[in-house]
């Protein structure tokens, strides 16, 4: 059941993309996290834009997933962006209660790309390890001004 | 109508009205329409003579066929429904003419005047609890009918209250692209459940389709302030929110603001201003533009010509400054 | 799960309900459901149109477990929850969604939770 749906992961410059496209089940989105946290480590991004543009339905499952991304991913030194929150999943959202704290929410992927760049200084363009704003490894406490 | 066993005082009655119903038909109709006729409330120019003798006599006629079935149970019993069906159909009829609610009730009414006095001469041998019990009958059966043509009434002006306001709300739920990504809402007058959903979800909707990351919500012309539509509020804030839109709240008058704090609503999220126009500079600055003098403009474009910082300018060999650069 | 709220959703699309309200019945669907694998790990979803008082059109859900039950129900309904941690049952916000919400449960013999939306 699992191999069935899978999200792809975009690396683009310091930033990784994630186009969800389809309803999940419980399974992908657990295993979804996973992946994503893995990849950051991997990679060494600093920034995850977490696109739901097509999704019709967000759940209170799936709106931890996406909180406990953002502080799991802070942890990592990288900032995540939620885009695309569709009227009908925004309004279903604020009905259930869950406010998606410390995750950042934007209208769309040039939106979050601009978000990223300009408040936390990571630049998608920018592929080395010591850009201005950037760290050399994970793990590191984050204390940057 | 049952002869077997003891009647109950009710049947006994039922009976008797509906026997003199039948038997003194035209009499009793005649006196009724006479009655009206003469009255200071008939209006001939809504309804004819013609008109008004068949109404008259369909009507008595259920009337009739409804108590000799009832057995003398009351109105609520399925004997009536006959009748009730042709009370609400009338009702209709004459409201669309523009008979009053109390014209037809007393349409009705007036038809025990006609029917009292045979009772009364007819039954006058009975003892007075038998003939009180007779006239009571009657008036009970009557009143209920009249308050059948009233509710008649209410619930159809409710019906044609209910869609005037449902026209309206689709007319004042405007949502204005004020500038490039800066929305406005101006709302107006009191909001309901049902407006402030509807609004809510316009507001939402243009905001994917103008990519707006601004939005003021005017409340100047919002009278009250109470937890709903509080509430309503930090819902429309919060959902935009999420979906990356910045909510501006202006208009908020002094009253308001007080009712605000009083109701405690967490003001944190929710960035006020006093003014629309306060809205307006505040929201052109999130998206990165400002309102300024012109003769300021024309002297940031001086400047920029004559590089008065050393620097090298952007456009040195441009003429006279003309659109803004980039546009 | 995924099958049941897609279900859901076009029933109620069938029945006639906006892209909103199916939305909001996916969600509850997805919430409710989710109880039930978790607590009961099987149960039954019932969905169906259904009318009411005036004629009104709607859709009427049921998910029905044999489960262990709910101890204290008000206690479950009671909204506690301000971060998105530990959402427990998520049914207040599940009642938030919908106009009619009913919950019957009895430790040990299992928990019906009959939700109305009207169109």
């Amino acid at each position: 059941m699992n191999g069935l749906q899978r999200i792809p992961i975009l690396k683009v410059g310091r930033v990784l993309i994630v186009p969800i496209q389809t309803d999940m089940d419980d399974h992908t989105v657990v295993h979804l996290q996973e992946r994503i946290l893995s990849e950051l480590e991997r990679t060494r991004a600093r920034g995850v834009l977490i696109d739901i543009s097509l999704l019709e339905m967000v759940d209170s499952f799936i709106g931890r997933m996406l909180s406990d991304i953002a502080a799991m991913a802070r942890i990592m030194d990288a900032r995540t962006v939620v885009v695309g929150i569709q009227p009908a999943v925004a309004i279903t959202l604020v009905e259930l209660g869950l406010e998606l704290n410390g995750v950042s929410t934007v209208l769309n992927v040039d939106e979050g790309i601009r978000l990223l760049r300009d408040e936390f200084g990571i630049d998608e363009n920018c592929d080395e390890e010591d850009a201005p704003g950037g760290l050399s490894g994970f793990g590191h406490a984050v204390n940057h001004p | 109508m049952a002869d077997t066993g003891a009647t109950t005082q009710a049947q006994q009655d039922a009976e008797r009205i509906s026997t003199l119903l039948a038997a003194r038909r035209d009499e009793i109709l005649n006196l009724w329409i006479k009655d009206r006729l003469e009255s200071d409330e008939f209006r001939d120019e809504l309804i004819s003579k013609k008109e008004l003798r068949q109404q008259s006599r369909n009507l008595l006629e259920l009337f009739t066929e409804a108590v000799r079935d009832s057995g003398g149970e009351a109105f609520e019993h399925p004997a009536f429904d006959e009748l009730r069906r042709f009370l609400n159909e009338i009702s209709h009829l004459r409201a669309v003419k523009g008979y009053t609610p109390v014209e037809n009730a007393t349409y009705v009414i007036s038809l025990r005047n006609s029917v009292r006095p045979m009772l009364v001469e007819e039954y006058q041998s009975e003892d007075s609890f038998r003939l009180a019990s007779l006239l009571g009958h009657l008036a009970t059966m009557i009143d209920k009918m009249a308050l059948v043509m009233i509710e008649n009434y209410i619930r159809s002006r409710e019906e044609t209250i209910r869609q005037q306001r449902a026209d309206m709300m689709e007319l004042s739920t405007p949502v204005i692209k004020v500038w490039d990504k800066i929305l406005s809402l101006p709302i107006i007058g009191t909001l309901d459940s049902r407006r402030a959903q509807l609004m809510m979800e316009a507001l939402l909707q243009r905001i994917v389709e103008t990519g707006s990351t601004v939005a003021i919500l005017d409340i100047t012309g919002v009278r009250t302030m109470d937890t709903l539509v509080a509430n309503h509020l930090i819902k429309t804030v919060t959902a935009a929110r999420l979906m990356g839109a910045r909510c501006v709240l202006t208009g908020v008058s002094p009253a308001i603001a007080q009712t605000m704090v009083q109701l405690g609503i967490d003001l944190s999220q929710i960035t006020t201003r006093a003014q629309m126009s306060d809205g307006i500079r505040l929201a052109l600055e999130l998206v990165g533009r400002a309102i300024v003098p012109a003769q300021t403009l024309a002297q940031l474009r001086h400047l920029n010509g004559t590089a008065a910082n050393g620097l090298k300018p952007i456009e040195a060999h441009a003429p006279a400054p003309g659109p803004e650069n980039g546009k | 799960m995924v099958a049941a709220r897609s279900e859901v959703r076009a029933l109620a699309a069938a029945v006639g309900f906006r892209l909103l309200d199916q939305t909001r019945l996916a969600t509850v669907t997805s919430e409710l459901a989710r109880n039930i694998l978790k607590y009961a790990k099987r149960g039954r979803l019932i969905a169906q149109p259904t009318s009411g008082p005036q004629g009104r059109a709607g859709i009427r859900l049921i998910f029905e477990d044999k489960g262990p039950g709910i101890p204290d129900i008000d206690a479950a309904m009671r909204d506690g929850f301000t971060t998105d941690r530990g959402l427990g049952k998520g049914l207040p916000g599940s009642k938030r969604l919908v106009d009619e919400f009913s919950i019957e449960s009895e430790v040990g013999r299992g928990t019906r939770v009959t939700i109305i939306r009207w169109l």
